[in-house]
């Protein structure tokens, strides 16, 4: 089994520890700044000795770094929201980091095989029912329009109202196939649906 | 971890944007009050100029409510685990309404096709802020928490036709929509 994701997740430890994280570490706890210097140690010696390295160790060292750093940054949010100081924008970038940091860890959990895949359900990235938010026939029916302009119909699978429309619209002959028409009640609809995107966007 | 993680990712976010808005929005004393519309408007300028943040903010905070399999209650198949998660999903409702704002027609460098997105995005608002009511004052009776905002939300993006729209969508049953829709929308409980 490849160990490559586990190999990314090592390496990109390094940049988490490149952020600029000392201005927050000073303001937390002496047990905060233990974690933090146990995860740079442990970096120290897996990315020595990788691959004799066991992937449990890599998990550790992203937990000591996470409560080393969730605690210390949070200090200094705390003083931010006291208006004291304007460090949010850079407490945002070590947080981000060390999410997406958490995502190398999974796919390397994934790798190997000791976590479900994303779509067999559990994962902790899926969404609620909240999103994507249940459309009405119009809203499909525009979105359909821009998914077939791209020709790019699986990018619309993850809405439910759109997945078995879809499933009509491919079983249909070739030259019927008009999904604006097929979700439009009114003929004077079709041709006023407008390009749009395919959901909240920025 | 993970989950307090997206927690403070959103809620910084949050704390950053409203701060924004709120400093932008103060009204000087002796002025008019604003009507909806121009609330709306004058929200939607300043939020546009943080549409990155209200986005981030919005996926932080929903990977936050979907970081455990559905459970078998109704407030935890929304991904209610915690008082956390709770204020994640009023602080979510604020987000979509700042981000429905932001995509006014009247205001400059929106286009009209923009309008798909704004409407997904009162959709959104309209649900979080109505399953922040439903928790609060159905699920959680008497836990003592405000929902003034909320109702204030569900009032500035259009209010009782909206509302029950959706809910017919999702709930189907016509006599509890009703219900829900005249609770919802009547004095704060």
């Amino acid at each position: 089994m490849g160990r490559a994701a586990e190999d990314a997740a090592i390496r990109a430890f390094e940049r988490l520890r490149m952020l600029p994280g000392e201005p927050f570490e000073t303001m937390a706890s002496a047990a905060a700044q233990k974690r933090l210097a146990r995860s740079r140690m442990l970096f120290n010696v897996l990315s020595a000795r990788f691959p004799a390295t066991k992937l449990d160790d890599v998990r550790v060292m992203g937990l000591e770094w996470m409560e080393g750093m969730m605690e210390s940054t949070f200090a200094a949010e705390t003083t931010a929201n006291k208006g004291v100081g304007g460090c949010c924008s850079r407490i945002l970038v070590v947080l981000d980091h060390g999410a997406e940091w958490a995502r190398l860890l999974v796919d390397a959990y994934r790798e190997a095989g000791r976590l479900a895949s994303q779509t067999s359900g559990g994962s902790s990235l899926e969404r609620p029912a909240v999103t994507p938010p249940p459309l009405s026939k119009a809203e499909a029916a525009e979105l359909l329009c821009k998914a077939c302009a791209a020709g790019a119909m699986e990018s619309i699978d993850s809405l439910p109202e759109l997945a078995a429309a879809e499933t009509e619209v491919r079983d249909r002959p070739a030259n019927s196939w008009y999904p604006c028409v097929y979700l439009s009640e009114r003929p004077a609809e079709r041709s006023l649906l407008p390009p749009v995107c395919a959901g909240p966007r920025g | 971890m993970w989950e307090a993680l997206c927690w403070r990712r959103g809620s910084l976010r949050y704390y950053m944007v409203s701060t924004c808005l709120r400093k932008d929005l103060a009204q000087p004393h002796g002025s008019s009050t604003q009507t909806d519309a121009e609330m709306n408007t004058a929200a939607g300028r300043i939020a546009r100029e943080h549409t990155g943040l209200i986005e981030e903010g919005v996926d932080a905070l929903l990977t936050l409510l979907s970081a455990r399999p559905d459970g078998c209650s109704q407030a935890l198949s929304w991904g209610i685990y915690s008082t956390n998660h709770l204020l994640a999903l009023a602080y979510l409702a604020e987000f979509s309404y700042w981000r429905w704002c932001s995509l006014d027609p009247g205001t400059d460098g929106n286009a009209a096709s923009d309008e798909p997105a704004r409407r997904l995005w009162l959709a959104q608002t309209l649900r979080l802020a109505h399953r922040y009511l439903h928790v609060v004052e159905v699920l959680m009776e008497g836990c003592g928490w405000t929902t003034d905002r909320s109702r204030e939300l569900v009032r500035l993006v259009g209010g009782e036709a909206p509302l029950r729209a959706l809910l017919l969508r999702e709930w189907k049953k016509k006599a509890e929509v009703e219900r829900e829709v005249a609770r919802a929308l009547g004095a704060p409980q």
